[in-house]
């Protein structure tokens, strides 16, 4: 797992989407807009590319179709490998950020 | 009273475009497709002209990043396969300029019938190196060429010829196919192939501008090849292969006379500049195919 870290600010953030529980590709493509007020806006062929390889590589699985009055959608969660990596890629930017706070001689905001 | 918001025109091109890229993405099942459709639907719903039309190119970049990444999932596999691709191409720039000045000189008849016979064995060796056979591929392509240049020997275009010709069969040699084939057409694109040689070769041939293969092989295309390198990075070895043979074949042995002085009939800061050209080229793809490369192993 260690070999995938750093990840990329779009992954990092669609795993960050994911973690509060399984969504779509609209609702992912929303969330990280949200989260990142506005900064980052996925692409479709960035998320399903995204989507794609995270699922290959066991980090992200389908879970089902549901459907609320529009089409039928597909649902992604994280897995437990998932979980994982976002746990230690956030840890290590939680480092680098703590890092450059103790040199800056100043308190985190 | 407010305005009502201008109403946003239908763009059928793009819808069609979205649907037929969606349903041609490589190695994804239909309702993966489908969803992937409708996502992309619902984003360009309230979105003008050319905001559309970069959401349908970010799928359009999918279906190749895709389409890389299920056929050379390692480095070294994009590097061979890429070399192929660069083998087949260059090949087929051969065939191109040889068919052109097959039909378009005042040739003897023996000049003639050579350069036929080696426009068609390069073309449809070409052609059966990218159906994944390029050992059979190098060998049609490497009989029909040397007649050829048994009738060129001593001319101005025998070097160009010869080189571009053992660039192009060594990258075949070097190389390796895809393990995956389009599920679509593979036969009628290998036949629209040697057509599109043949026609193209006709045109150049009747408007006398047979050098315009050579400059759309070593600049047009393989600057297109390094852009798509960034999505798959096979291109950008393919690139590789096309400028590598330029910078060959550019002028030989013209930086060692431009350098010895010895040059009476070209400028030698010309040769210089042209040969660093190439050489920063050749450089360019290589960086890019290997940053590619990395990245693609990146999540």
């Amino acid at each position: 797992m260690a070999d995938h870290v750093p990840l990329r600010e779009p992954t990092y953030l669609i795993l960050t989407a994911l973690a509060s529980g399984p969504a779509h590709g609209y609702g992912i493509i929303k969330s990280v807009d949200e989260m990142s007020e506005g900064r980052v806006r996925l692409r479709a062929g960035t998320l399903y590319g995204a989507i794609d390889r995270l699922e290959q590589d066991g980090y992200v699985a389908f879970v089902g179709e549901s459907s609320e009055g529009g089409p039928p959608r597909r649902y992604y969660r994280l897995t437990s490998a998932g979980t994982s990596l976002l746990r230690d890629e956030a840890a290590r930017l939680a480092a680098n950020a703590d890092l450059a706070w103790s040199r800056l001689g100043v308190a985190r905001p | 009273m407010t305005n009502a918001p201008t109403p946003i025109a239908p763009c059928p091109v793009n819808d069609r475009m979205l649907t037929w890229l969606c349903r041609h993405l490589d190695g994804i099942d239909p309702a993966q497709q489908h969803e992937i459709e409708v996502t992309t639907r619902e984003l360009i719903a309230d979105r003008r002209g050319v905001a559309k039309a970069i959401e349908v190119a970010s799928i359009a970049a999918l279906s190749i990043r895709l389409r890389g990444r299920r056929a050379a999932g390692q480095p070294a596999a994009a590097w061979l396969q890429g070399a192929l691709l660069g083998g087949v191409i260059l090949l087929g720039v051969v065939a191109v300029e040889t068919w052109a000045e097959a039909l378009g000189s005042g040739a003897e008849a023996s000049t003639r019938l050579a350069a036929v016979l080696a426009a068609l064995c390069v073309s449809c060796g070409a052609a059966v190196a990218r159906r994944g056979m390029p050992l059979r591929g190098a060998a049609l392509a490497s009989a029909g060429i040397v007649p050829h240049l048994v009738e060129l020997h001593g001319g101005d275009r025998f070097f160009a010829a010869f080189s571009a010709a053992a660039v192009g069969v060594l990258a075949l040699l070097l190389g390796s196919p895809s393990p995956r084939r389009s599920r679509h057409g593979s036969v009628a694109f290998d036949t629209a192939l040697v057509i599109g040689i043949f026609g193209a070769a006709a045109v150049l041939g009747s408007l006398h501008a047979v050098g315009v293969a050579s400059v759309v092989a070593t600049g047009v295309l393989p600057a297109l090849l390094v852009g798509l390198a960034v999505l798959d990075p096979r291109f950008g070895a393919a690139a590789v292969v096309l400028w590598g043979w330029r910078f060959i074949a550019s002028e030989p042995g013209g930086l060692g006379r431009a350098l010895a002085g010895l040059t009476d009939d070209q400028d030698p800061l010309v040769l210089m500049t042209r040969w660093l050209v190439m050489a920063i080229g050749v450089f360019i793809a290589i960086a890019v195919t290997h940053r590619a490369v990395r990245r693609s192993l990146l999540l």
